[in-house]
């Protein structure tokens, strides 16, 4: 796994700077009755102020057929997130979270760029014209962070070794702040396996009960 | 024209401008074009003072049915405004009118869910399950429901609504509800015509300041208890200076559907009559549920029981009403096919003396609705209106007393 990222590195001419004996971590996380689950967030918490010169790109949340896409996104303290609206109406997007407050109309086609808090938050966002939709993004204060696949895997880059704090996080995880969290030491390539031990609420369906595309909002 | 005919329009403007010292102000608009052919059996229609339940009379009609038209200005993210603008040229009735003007306030949810919304102006209390399209058109079928076919014609608010919404997916719940109590003014002779004409069905909106015929009763002749009331009623009309009120919840879960109930009372003095306008003390609870049914379909039901007093000026009773209306309908949308059924049920119970105004009505109506979406914004549909009814009045037009009235529709709607 070292080889290929460093393959990757080099394949983008950024290999003056890179260091090409970090660890790669798998993941692999379950549900608590034990099938592979998708579209969570996996991070990790260096505990030793373990440097990393990553910084990860802008974070894209589209408006896609009046829903959030992705409906869980996650993003490195302090980047960019774009807003795109790839439907053909208006939308107004809003955080409730007071510590990254935001609302504004996006247009069909538009994008609204919005940094992210300097700090560790979860933020719940709606659409204050269609209060079906529903999205979440996760802000963390690290660069290792990913998605579980449709198969439940996720894939994180390490550059340096030491104890981390191995997180999974879903909004809808019936647990304290909606993480699962354990210590791990990595100071070689590994694979671990994550079984959750708290149910995931029902995700609302992300569509209106009313599908008839010329409804007034009464 | 009516003194406060400019009012709605007025009061959108200048709080427009209010709003906006300096904000990029965007307008949409939308609307809908429903051309119809008919054919019917019936006699002539209420709104040329017959006492026929359809819009068009007896016989072959093209029509426009409904040209409506919306317009909503967003000022910023919370402040907004709506006119919406309703026209009909039927064989025997046209009509043009602003059916809803007001501005409204939608503040952003908190972090637990709560949302505040408030609007004033001129508009529909949310009654209706069925008229949720552009310019308040139905969705399933090309007429209303008797009970939201009488909302389009009576009932209007002009006044203030205060909303609370609570949004149940911020703290963990799969279902929203709101409640919201409004306060307004005008409306005080509603309920007349449907005491007059009975329950109807069709897509026509009263507009502003607007005066409807009705069939004039026996009592209405000179020298009768109801010589002073004018042959047409103007439903939005202020008689007695009183507020009147309305209060409402709905529950809404996903994948399940929604329940909504409420109250209206025009607080109307019943005694008061302004050119030939009386007070019409009218008052009714209503409850509607639609439901998510498996195979796509889908069930709407409303209710709606009320009761009405209309007194001479020297506090007799001339016309006590009770009346009631239900109906369940179920549709399906499929592809390119819309397919709905609907059964109703309704009656005006006459509870005064007074001679030559027989209000009593009971019948029972039947609906077929099928609509083609021929593309996205087009949808041709063809529709039959079955309605049994007995209903002693139409004595007073030399009719038979019982009568079954059906309607052949086609109809070709195109929203944009």
């Amino acid at each position: 796994m070292t080889i290929k990222r460093c393959i990757m590195h080099l394949i983008g001419f950024s290999f003056l700077s890179a260091n090409c004996y970090g660890f790669d971590l798998q993941v692999k996380v379950y549900d608590i009755q034990g099938n592979p689950l998708p579209e969570v967030v996996v991070y990790l918490e260096p505990l030793a102020g373990q440097l990393s010169s990553d910084t990860k790109p802008a974070t894209i949340i589209s408006q896609t057929e009046k829903s959030f896409s992705p409906y869980i996104g996650v993003t490195q303290v302090s980047t960019p997130v774009v807003f795109n609206n790839r439907d053909d109406i208006t939308h107004h997007i809003y955080s409730v979270n007071q510590k990254m407050p935001f609302a504004f109309i996006i247009q069909p086609n538009q994008q609204v760029v919005q940094t992210a808090s300097a700090q560790t938050i979860e933020i719940a966002m709606g659409c204050n014209v269609h209060d079906w939709m529903s999205g979440h993004l996760l802000v963390v204060d690290t660069p290792y962070f990913a998605k579980t696949t449709a198969q439940g895997q996720a894939e994180l880059s390490v550059e340096q070794s030491g104890d981390f704090r191995l997180v999974i996080w879903h909004p809808q995880l019936l647990n304290v702040d909606h993480r699962q969290s354990s210590k791990i030491t990595l100071d070689t390539d590994q694979n671990i396996e994550v079984h959750l031990t708290t149910k995931l609420a029902s995700i609302a369906p992300q569509q209106s009960d009313d599908d008839f595309d010329f409804l007034s909002e009464y | 024209m009516h003194k406060l005919n400019y009012y709605p329009i007025s009061l959108v403007i200048i709080s427009a401008w209010l709003a906006t010292p300096s904000l990029a102000i965007e307008i949409n608009t939308h609307g809908i074009t429903d051309l119809r052919i008919g054919i019917a059996d019936t006699s002539q229609s209420h709104l040329a003072a017959g006492q026929g339940k359809f819009s068009n009379s007896d016989g072959l009609s093209l029509s426009l049915a409904q040209f409506g038209v919306e317009t909503d200005i967003r000022f910023d993210h919370q402040f907004s405004a709506k006119i919406v603008l309703n026209g009909s040229y039927l064989a025997e009735d046209a009509a043009l009118g602003i059916t809803e003007a007001y501005v409204k306030y939608k503040g952003l949810p908190t972090s637990s869910g709560w949302r505040l919304e408030t609007k004033a102006g001129f508009f529909y209390p949310k009654i209706s399950l069925e008229n949720d399209a552009f310019a308040w058109s139905s969705i399933n079928t090309l007429n209303s429901s008797m009970i939201n076919t009488w909302v389009a014609e009576e009932i209007r608010l002009t006044g203030a609504e205060l909303k609370f919404t609570h949004l149940g997916k911020f703290s963990g719940q799969n279902y929203d509800w709101s409640i919201s109590g409004a306060a307004f003014i005008n409306n005080d002779p509603s309920s007349a015509l449907l005491s007059w004409h009975g329950w109807t069905t069709g897509s026509r909106q009263t507009g502003w300041g607007e005066s409807v015929a009705f069939p004039q009763p026996l009592a209405a002749q000179p020298g009768g208890p109801l010589a002073e009331q004018a042959k047409r009623s103007k439903p939005f009309d202020e008689i007695d200076h009183r507020l009147g009120y309305q209060v409402h919840w709905d529950y809404q879960q996903a994948n399940w559907g929604k329940l909504n109930l409420g109250y209206y009372d025009n607080r109307a003095q019943s005694f008061q009559v302004t050119d030939g306008q009386y007070g019409w003390g009218s008052k009714f609870v209503y409850a509607g549920i639609k439901l998510k049914l498996p195979a796509q379909l889908q069930l709407t039901a409303q209710y709606l029981e009320g009761n009405n007093l209309m007194q001479s000026p020297d506090r007799q009773d001339i016309v006590k009403n009770a009346y009631k209306s239900g109906f369940i309908m179920l549709s399906k949308r499929r592809n390119k096919h819309g397919y709905a059924m609907r059964i109703e049920e309704f009656q005006v119970d006459d509870r005064d003396n007074t001679a030559g105004d027989d209000n009593n009505e009971y019948g029972t109506a039947l609906t077929f609705s099928y609509n083609y979406r021929y593309s996205k914004p087009l949808f041709l549909a063809t529709e039959i209106n079955i309605i049994k009814s007995r209903r002693p009045a139409r004595a007073y037009q030399n009719l038979a007393i019982k009568k079954t009235e059906q309607q052949l529709q086609f109809s070709a709607r195109y929203f944009f």
